[in-house]
């Protein structure tokens, strides 16, 4: 079942096509990976797929329910879109209480669970401008994690890791989609394309060039 | 993203933006704002009250900041400075964004404005009072400062500290009334000035928002000193008190309950026409603020 429906998205800003006829369908319970250049319209299609920015034509359905139209974002979706940002003079656990207290979806114990899922430790003081890249991208993935969502979308999720870090946050995306949960990831590497991905959807030029299993 | 409007959700987005405003770095020129107004409209006051040897009233510091013809310019323009690149979008905002609605949204940053408006007013009000607060007098009426300085000194009469009260002000409303509306006026001036910010981000239209700002109170300003009446059409004549009044005439020139309504109206009616467009608003430039 297509739990992410895309027909015929253009997308131009300022007279420039960004994105042209993309027309895909992503699968329930699978990881599916968008390779491209710099500028090939990756992270414009996933801002587009998030609603944060509004399609010149085309539909774009997220659980049934038109992005735009039907929502204003997508419910029940957990993003990394580039380098995630946080507060720099709150620690990484009252960073996420503060995003979590907008719709009560998690409780403390949840952010908790979240962070140290991907190996953080939540109880530590440490305010976020003094965290390392790579902590503040497990940050972001605890972030994208701590509602339990539906689908996860990653623009670049393991930039700033370490070897282990990599390791790890393959480890968890594996284990997400065995929950049944979907997976739309962004990379330049294509080893973690090969080892993480059912799919694969090639963008060029804001042109969905090729699909392969 | 619940699907239920929430406005404790409308309050912690404003609360966010809030403690990012307050710790910005760009604050530095709110000091120095407060220093500049210090010398340029307390400091005189304070100097021809120890001339005379005569007390001012404490809360006439603050009005002469408001009702200065040169400093007019100074405070909105700090503000809208303070503001200029808000609505915030930095990449932290997209996890708050996905979690709500637009107009959830959109209400969060209308509040953002109210409130930091007020604490920029507040901040302007304390610094202007509490420092000369102990040589002060504190009932509601004009100090001889104020009302006789130009009478017993008519070399100085046109000087600049003698005019930053003028007799359009003293002669027609009470020194606590004043204050009470030239806070009012001028905090509602500055929710206008950010909701037409808004206006412009909702639109699509961000780079365009400040500059049409700063054009609103150079335009403003300048019929105001000119005493031009198209001054009218434009708000910062309508923060003025001593502009809705002539010297001696009881009647108004322009009734205080017509700019109070003239900055209610217009703020209500960009509002509600933000509300209608910001479904069709882009969150594209995220990364313009990073």
């Amino acid at each position: 079942m297509a739990i992410v429906e895309i027909k015929e998205l253009d997308l131009s800003i300022k007279k420039t096509e960004i994105l042209k006829k993309v027309s895909v369908s992503f699968e329930q319970g699978k990881i599916h990976g968008l390779i491209g250049r710099n500028g090939s319209g990756k992270t414009m299609l996933m801002k587009c797929i998030c609603g944060f920015i509004r399609p010149t034509s085309g539909t774009i359905r997220v659980n049934g329910r038109e992005v735009g139209k039907d929502c204003d974002f997508p419910e029940n979706i957990g993003i990394i879109i580039e380098t995630p940002g946080f507060i720099p003079y709150y620690s990484g656990f009252k960073n996420l209480k503060l995003i979590a207290d907008l719709n009560k979806k998690a409780d403390t114990e949840q952010i908790k669970r979240a962070m140290s899922q991907v190996g953080l430790d939540p109880t530590l003081k440490r305010h976020v401008v003094k965290y390392s890249l790579g902590m503040r991208q497990r940050l972001g993935l605890a972030q994208a994690i701590m509602e339990n969502p539906d689908i996860l979308i990653l623009d670049e999720p393991m930039n700033g890791l370490d070897k282990e870090g990599v390791e790890d946050m393959r480890k968890y995306l594996l284990d997400f989609k065995t929950q049944g949960k979907t997976i739309l990831i962004a990379s330049h590497s294509s080893e973690d394309i090969e080892v993480l991905c059912d799919t694969v959807h090639e963008m060029d030029k804001g042109v969905m060039t090729a699909i392969r299993e | 993203m619940d699907s239920r409007f929430s406005v404790s959700r409308i309050f912690r987005i404003m609360s966010v933006d809030l403690y990012k405003w307050i710790v910005n770095s760009r604050m530095v020129v709110a000091a120095a704002m407060i220093v500049f107004v210090w010398s340029f409209a307390i400091d005189p006051l304070i100097n021809i009250s120890k001339e005379m040897n005569s007390p001012l009233n404490f809360i006439e510091p603050f009005i002469a900041v408001f009702n200065s013809r040169t400093l007019c310019l100074v405070t909105p323009a700090v503000y809208v400075f303070l503001i200029s690149d808000y609505p915030h979008l930095d990449r932290n905002s997209l996890f708050i964004l996905h979690r709500v609605h637009k107009r959830e949204w959109l209400l969060g940053q209308f509040l953002f404005f109210i409130a930091s408006s007020f604490i920029f007013m507040s901040v302007i009000f304390i610094f202007s009072v509490i420092p000369n607060a102990i040589n002060s007098f504190a009932a509601n009426g004009w100090s001889l400062v104020v009302t006789r300085y130009g009478v017993y000194n008519p070399d100085k009469a046109q000087s600049f500290a003698a005019n930053l009260i003028t007799n359009e002000l003293y002669n027609q409303i009470a020194p606590y009334q004043a204050a009470a509306l030239s806070f009012l006026l001028n905090w509602l001036y500055m929710i206008l000035l950010s909701t037409i910010l808004l206006m412009f981000h909702v639109l699509n239209l961000r780079k365009i928002g400040v500059p049409v700002l700063i054009s609103i109170i150079a335009i403003g300003s300048a019929l105001g000193v000119f005493r031009s009446k198209g001054m009218w059409y434009f708000p910062m004549a309508h923060t003025m008190i001593s502009l809705h009044f002539t010297q001696y005439l009881k009647e108004p020139i322009m009734k205080i309950e017509y700019s109070i309504m003239y900055f209610a109206g217009m703020i209500l009616l960009i509002l509600i026409f933000c509300l209608i467009m910001i479904g069709r608003t882009d969150f594209l430039n995220i990364d313009d603020n990073e």
